[in-house]
């Protein structure tokens, strides 16, 4: 709070007495405040001019008391200029308690900030620990299955409606001129539109409308039981076999090549981490694998029971800068999403569009903080301009708690640099990743999958020799930044996951996987394989 | 070891906790390394807290960092404060009780200038009243650790008693934040007299000051406001309508707060000069003023007096203290009735409680061992309330290293709470150990803890066990306080085990530190610039760094005059790169002692790396790795053997683990395993240690090629450290002494008078062997003295294997002139097959039974040649423990111990 930055250099000027009747004056510069320790001073004079050694007591002594006599002076004078500057009223007593009280309310901020979900949380991560997980969960698994046999229904009756529609259209066209005008088809076209958008309609207003009785009725379950009162499970995991053993989506999950290593990161205090290659399309960790219906899925427990933990499991997705779910990857991932109910946080659009609100604020950020230039000479050439959205680097983060094995999601903005086979470890992307351990480092969270060719799906230009080289630029800079993590102080990460696109050549895959023990000198390798 | 920690007393152990301010993302240093996050630099700070040792300061205790810059502190507590205190006892209330206090704390705050430091935090909280309504100040440290508050993000102090200066100057600065290393925690003393003045005046007129201001800015402003007062104390007293009760006050009480607020700083006295006030006129000063520096050995000439002196005042300390305040709340409320009961039972009968007369952070210790953490008791007491981190994720982050949205922000004000530790689980698992075990009589060779069941189990039960432990620090307890007096009893208790608590006195008391430790390291110079000052300065970011302390910048700073002051002391070495790492232990043990580390450092590097850091210390690390080869092909020679095939020789990696004393290569906690051992052992432990090293790796040696045993070496894999120092133990005890035996090793001083020994007599000494010679052998020599030894040994035991074998390899016909008794002849030539096999006979088998045993080679030294192709010729048969007669079998001419063999 009070820092004396300035220090003021003096010289220190003492004579002492020699018993032979001399006298030996001795001016040394000190700065002040000082922290020297006068004993060990008055040595080194000593030694250093040949002062001899009986008077060491006097001088070391005269030392302490100039130093600690100058030491308050320089503050005595300091704090006297403050005091003064208030009554000469160069600060008036209204500024400083203003001051002070800005001061105080940033610190106070954050302290009783203990929000619903927070309270919600807690009690969750209680009872998912204690026998009634198994309602819990049991809740939670009809709640998804519900969803998403609508959701298939859904999907059903649209195609429906578009197969049927298909067909009139066809019919009407091909009856154009025989009896139907252009016009009719015209208006068969706005009719079919209009049928299929109300169908839509209703089939969302359904589903979310049960998203909602689901959340409320979560919701009330959590608290209710808490509390230690029983309440009855609106629905039964049994009940819903029923209603929907043949309608729920069952991804089959294909073998996939898959490796593990076990390293020790560190000079002398060795932090061990698990490190696994595998390729799988990255959204299938947020599917849930092939299960009986009736059986609560074992990822789903493993993801409940440590979603308000501390060790959290991410996933980076490499998405465009467009912040929706419309296209590509982020199509598909917003379908997964919405295969059931989001319970503990916002559903995925939600949260989505308050990072579309929080863009404006970044881009106000960036036009604040210009790049530092360097080259003093390039000042003719016009900073570029901020652009009015992410860019490559930059990364959004999700959070789910009703994936498989994944809570958080790291959306990572990528353009097309990344194709080229000539980037480094300054690409903006790269320093993304290490942001990305960053964030994991500081929020718990400690499994991460990062796709490790920076790409989602292979491409023709992606030939054996790019793959090495990328795969070898991204092993060592995470290297680099896990060794790195060491010293942010929060949590370690124990399970680095690298992902590679599905499909790609059993070579290839073994190549890369030979790769990792040399890049991270596995000393005690303990390869697992299944594929 | 002293000052010694205060006893426990009826104290209680407190803990409280506050967060570290976080740098901004992406910040660096001026030397464009990442700024030390904030709370490693408190921690480093903070330990020096720990020397303050003043009856009128509660005493630190510990403190730790925890994950997401959080900041532990355990400190002495006590559950009245003086606000609490005046409401229950008038006795503290009446104006010479009040005087009392005030002469207490103004004791407290001149011995802390004289540390070096001021409170800024002073405040009736802060102001705790222990059972004997003794004044004790609390958490006066913040200042301190924080450097100035530079290092948290709140505000340290309450406005309400702050000086006006304090709030002018934090008014015009950031608090918290980025200015790194500038602070000075030296502190303007007179600031903390006006916070007493205003502690005072609000307890004399009985009204909180200012109450009416909620708000801080109203607050601020009424301080500010009393400061411009031309005389705040009557300004005061009108404010709050209490004129009357103040003129109640004596004059000189009332004078002596006139002269705490007066309103300019250049005008208000420091503390050291109040105490001589007529107020405190017929008060005594309860203890020495001035902080006593660590010293060990207790016999350190320049501070016996010192000791005395204190001795003294402890006497009349504990005359005075007089009886317990009646009523005085000793255990908390929260405490269930029974538990309550047991506790005010052991308290009462105070008699019985040894624990409240052993050291608090002798206390803390065995708390700890007893199950208790910190961090567990804080998130019981809710103290700690950690948001799950999924809720406190940030929503974006761009490339610069911003974060937006999100609550990752730990910005909290300082939490005043403090929780006490509950000890009485410590207390009934150490209720029944009889109190005279507490103390311990040495003398009598009655400190053994041999009759506890634990002393026989493995050291990782040991080092955890309470009791155990208990009975462990009470014995070297005794046994350092009579050090050097009892340095023998001090080693052969270290030879059980070390405790952790006392495990850097015992180092040092094993190294033989003594004399004027302390006094020697002040007069060396620590400041003056040299040439090696940059090497340091590169080296030390880079040692041992996981380490909180060592990372910390006083832990840089220390590193930095410790090495400085070795290299400045030792003007025939020089500083070579590893010494660093060779310092980080003792730094770490000695963290407040640097004197002390430095001593052991200084011995150590005598002891074990003597000649070492030799501007060209070429033959002597030359030397060592030969030995270290010989050493290998003498304990494990098939990995002898695969080494020498691939050329994987010692210099490609055994450097670094001998010049640094394995420091280099492994963390702290387990060096401290091998060394508790090897400060036991002789220089030439740290080559056992080398082969045990190797024989827990032989697995993989063996199938590895060279670039693999490189690539293995090049990063230590985890190793076993227990298995290692059992290992090398065996090693060592399987080794004859001069196998070892190096030319350029310390010379004891039995060894260095050998030239009064006759000429017989010396022959049969190892001597030194150029090096040329011991890196063309493979086999080490073994010299006549040792041979006949082992073969005394032999005579002594009934079996009829012995541990030697001794083969003749010279011709029958020299052999039947005379060789030495139960030598067998195989005479070179006709030994071994073409193909290197044993040629089959009687004398074959009875070498092939030996395996395993001694085989000591003997033949003339003038066909040496002769000699070292037999044992070589063994060693690729793979037989262990081979060595060669050194200087021949002529060395046993003169002492007459050849016989003819019949």
């Amino acid at each position: 709070m009070v820092v004396s930055v300035r220090s003021e250099e003096c010289v220190c000027e003492l004579t002492l007495d020699d018993c032979g009747g001399r006298t030996v004056s001795v001016s040394v510069p000190v700065s002040i405040p000082s922290t020297i320790c006068p004993v060990e001073l008055a040595h080194r004079l000593l030694h250093h001019h040949n002062i001899p050694v009986y008077l060491h007591q006097e001088l070391s002594e005269k030392l302490r008391v100039y130093l600690r006599d100058r030491t308050e002076e320089h503050h005595r004078k300091q704090d006297q200029r403050a005091v003064d500057g208030l009554r000469d009223g160069k600060v008036s007593v209204a500024e400083v308690a203003a001051a002070w009280a800005t001061k105080y309310s940033q610190v106070k901020k954050g302290v009783d900030e203990g929000c619903e979900s927070e309270a919600v949380g807690s009690m969750y991560h209680s009872l998912v620990h204690s026998p009634a997980a198994a309602n819990l969960l049991g809740l939670e698994h009809s709640f998804a299955a519900a969803i998403s046999s609508l959701v298939a229904q859904r999907e059903q009756a649209l195609h429906d409606i578009h197969e049927r529609q298909t067909q009139e259209m066809s019919q009407a066209v091909s009856q154009v001129g025989s009896g139907l005008t252009d016009d009719d088809v015209n208006k068969l076209a706005a009719r079919h539109l209009e049928d299929a958008q109300l169908a839509e309609v209703q089939w969302d207003s359904t589903i979310t409308g049960l998203r909602e009785s689901q959340k409320r009725e979560f919701h009330n379950f959590v608290t209710e039981s808490f509390a230690g009162r029983e309440v009855l499970t609106p629905v039964t995991p049994k009940d819903f076999v029923t209603t929907s053993s043949d309608m729920v989506m069952v991804e089959v999950a294909e073998p996939s090549q898959e490796e593990s290593f076990t390293i020790h990161l560190g000079a002398q205090m060795k932090q061990m981490h698990n490190l696994r290659l595998l390729s799988a399309h990255g959204l299938q960790l947020c599917k849930y694998q092939a299960h009986q219906a009736s059986d609560i899925p074992p990822q789903r427990i493993q993801t409940s029971m440590s979603l308000y933990s501390h060790n959290l499991n991410g996933l980076v997705l490499l998405v465009d800068d467009r912040i929706n779910t419309y296209t590509g990857i982020k199509r598909e991932f917003g379908r997964v999403c919405s295969k059931s109910t989001e319970l503990h946080f916002p559903d995925v659009e939600d949260q989505l569009e308050s990072v579309r609100n929080t863009v404006p604020q970044v881009v106000q950020w960036r036009r604040d903080h210009p790049p530092t230039q360097y080259d003093t000479d390039d000042s003719a050439q016009p900073a570029p301009s901020v652009p009015q959205h992410l860019k490559a680097g930059d990364f959004y983060m999700t959070r789910h708690s009703n994936l498989a094995d994944v809570h958080v999601v790291f959306h990572m903005i990528v353009d097309d640099s990344l194709r080229s086979g000539d980037i480094n470890s300054r690409h903006p992307v790269i320093l993304g990743l290490r942001n990305v351990l960053k964030v994991a480092c500081l929020g718990d969270i400690t499994t991460l999958t990062i796709p490790l060719l920076l790409t989602n799906s292979m491409s023709e230009e992606m030939t054996m020799s790019w793959c090495q080289k990328r795969a070898e630029l991204v092993y060592k800079c995470i290297k680099g930044f896990m060794m790195e993590m060491t010293s942010w102080g929060g949590a370690e990460m124990k399970n680095m996951q690298f992902l590679v696109p599905k499909g790609i050549s059993e070579d290839l895959f073994q190549h890369l996987a030979s790769m990792l023990p040399n890049i991270f000198r596995v000393s005690n390798p303990l390869v697992v394989k299944s594929s | 070891m002293y000052p010694a920690s205060p006893k426990l007393g009826l104290a209680h152990l407190g803990a409280s906790t506050f967060f570290a301010s976080a740098h901004p993302s992406e910040s660096c240093g001026s030397n464009g390394l990442p700024l030390t996050p904030n709370s490693i630099r408190i921690y480093g700070r903070a330990r020096a807290l720990q020397l303050i040792n003043h009856p009128h300061l509660s005493c630190y205790v510990d403190i730790h960092r925890g994950k997401h810059e959080r900041i532990r502190v355990i400190q002495e507590y006590y559950l009245l404060n003086l606000k609490g205190a005046c409401n229950k006892y008038p006795e503290i209330r009446s104006h010479t009780g009040l005087a009392q206090i005030a002469h207490q704390v103004l004791q407290g705050l001149v011995y802390l200038n004289t540390f070096g430091t001021v409170t800024c935090n002073l405040s009736p909280q802060n102001i705790l009243l222990d059972p004997h309504g003794q004044a004790k100040l609390y958490n006066y440290g913040l200042y301190y650790m924080t450097e100035a508050g530079s290092a948290v993000s709140f505000p340290l102090g309450i406005v309400r008693y702050t000086a006006p200066e304090v709030l002018l100057h934090g008014a015009s600065q950031d608090g918290g934040g980025g200015s790194g290393g500038t602070a000075t925690v030296t502190g303007n003393p007179a600031w903390d007299v006006w916070s007493l003045g205003m502690v005072l005046a609000e307890a004399v007129m009985g009204y909180q000051l200012f109450e009416k201001c909620e708000e801080v800015e109203g607050l601020v402003a009424e301080v500010l406001r009393t400061g411009l007062a031309a005389e705040p104390l009557k300004h005061l007293a009108k404010t709050h309508n209490s004129t009357q009760k103040l003129d109640a006050a004596p004059q000189e009480l009332r004078d002596f707060l006139c002269t705490c607020l007066t309103p300019d700083p250049k005008d208000r006295p420091m503390p050291r000069s109040l105490l001589n006030h007529p107020l405190f006129r017929t008060m005594t000063i309860s203890a020495p003023l001035n902080p006593i520096l660590p010293h060990f050995p207790v016999i350190d000439p320049s501070l016996c007096l010192i000791d005395f002196a204190q001795y003294k005042a402890k006497l009349s300390e504990v005359e005075n203290k007089g009886t317990v305040l009646p009523d005085y709340p000793l255990i908390p409320n929260s405490d269930s009735p029974l538990q309550a009961n047991h506790t005010t039972e052991v308290i009462k009968s105070e008699q019985k409680d040894q624990l409240s007369e052993r050291s608090m952070r002798e206390v803390y210790h065995l708390w700890q061992l007893a199950g208790g953490n910190v961090e567990q008791e804080l998130k019981k007491q809710k103290l700690i309330r950690t948001k799950p981190a999924i809720l406190t994720l940030p929503s974006v982050m761009v490339v610069e290293g911003e974060v937006f949205g999100g609550d990752a922000s730990h910005q909290q004000q300082l939490e005043a709470t403090t929780i006490i530790l509950p000890l009485h689980s410590l207390r009934s698992r150490l209720a029944h150990v009889a109190a005279h075990k507490y103390y311990p009589l040495i003398t009598q060779r009655e400190c053994g803890t041999d009759d506890l069941e634990t002393s026989r189990l493995p050291l990782v039960i040991r080092e955890r066990d309470v009791e155990y432990q208990l009975h462990r620090i009470l014995t070297f307890q005794r046994l350092l306080q009579a050090y050097p007096y009892k340095a023998d009893l001090v080693k052969s208790e270290a030879r059980k085990d070390t405790p952790p608590f006392y495990r850097s006195l015992i180092w040092a008391a094993l190294l033989g530190v003594d004399g004027a430790v302390a006094d020697t390291y002040q007069q060396l110079d620590k400041e003056t610039p040299t040439l090696t000052d940059r090497q340091i300065e590169v080296d030390i970011p880079r040692c041992h760094q996981y380490d909180e302390l060592l990372s910390s910048p006083q832990g840089h700073a220390k590193f930095t005059r410790v090495l400085k002051a070795w290299v400045v002391s030792h003007p025939h070495l020089v500083y070579w790169q590893g010494l660093d790492s060779l310092c980080a232990p003792f730094l770490y043990l000695n963290f407040n002692n640097e004197a002390l580390a430095y001593a052991c450092l200084s011995r150590f590097i005598d002891k074990y790396l003597h000649k070492f850091f030799l501007r060209d210390n070429s033959a002597v690390i030359q030397e060592y790795l030969a030995k270290f080869s010989h050493m290998i092909a003498f304990h494990d020679p098939r990995l002898a053997n695969h080494l020498h095939s691939i050329g994987f020789i010692p210099e490609l990696y055994a450097i670094p683990w001998f010049l640094t004393m394995y420091t280099h290569v492994f963390p702290l906690q387990k060096i401290f395993l091998l060394w508790d051992t090897l400060l036991l052992g002789e220089a030439s432990l740290p080559l056992c240690v080398a082969v045990a090293l190797l024989r827990q790796l032989a697995d993989r040696l063996l199938q590895f090629g060279f670039n693999e045993c490189i690539l293995l070496f090049s990063d230590m894999p985890d190793i076993d450290m227990e298995r290692v120092v059992r290992d090398s133990v065996q090693v060592f005890c399987s080794t004859p002494p001069s196998v070892t035996f190096r030319q350029h090793q310390r010379p004891t001083s039995e060894r260095d008078n050998n030239s009064h020994l006759p000429q017989s007599s010396q022959d049969l000494l190892m001597t030194g062997v150029s090096l040329a010679e011991l890196k063309g052998e493979q086999c080490p020599q073994v010299s006549g003295a040792d041979l006949l030894e082992l073969s005394a040994q032999r005579r002594k035991s009934r079996r009829g294997l012995a541990k030697l074998l001794l083969v003749d390899v010279r011709t029958s016909e020299e052999f039947a002139r005379g060789t030495l008794p139960e030598a067998m002849n195989m005479p070179a030539d006709f030994t071994f097959t073409p193909e290197g096999s044993l040629a089959p006979g009687p004398n074959a088998e009875l070498l092939t039974s030996y395996r395993g045993k001694i085989i000591a080679v003997i033949g003339s030294r003038n066909n040496w040649g002769q000699v070292t192709e037999f044992a070589e010729k063994l060693l690729v048969l793979e037989f262990p423990r081979v060595c060669t007669l050194h200087k021949g079998i002529e060395v046993f001419r003169a002492s007459g111990a050849l016989v003819v063999p019949s």
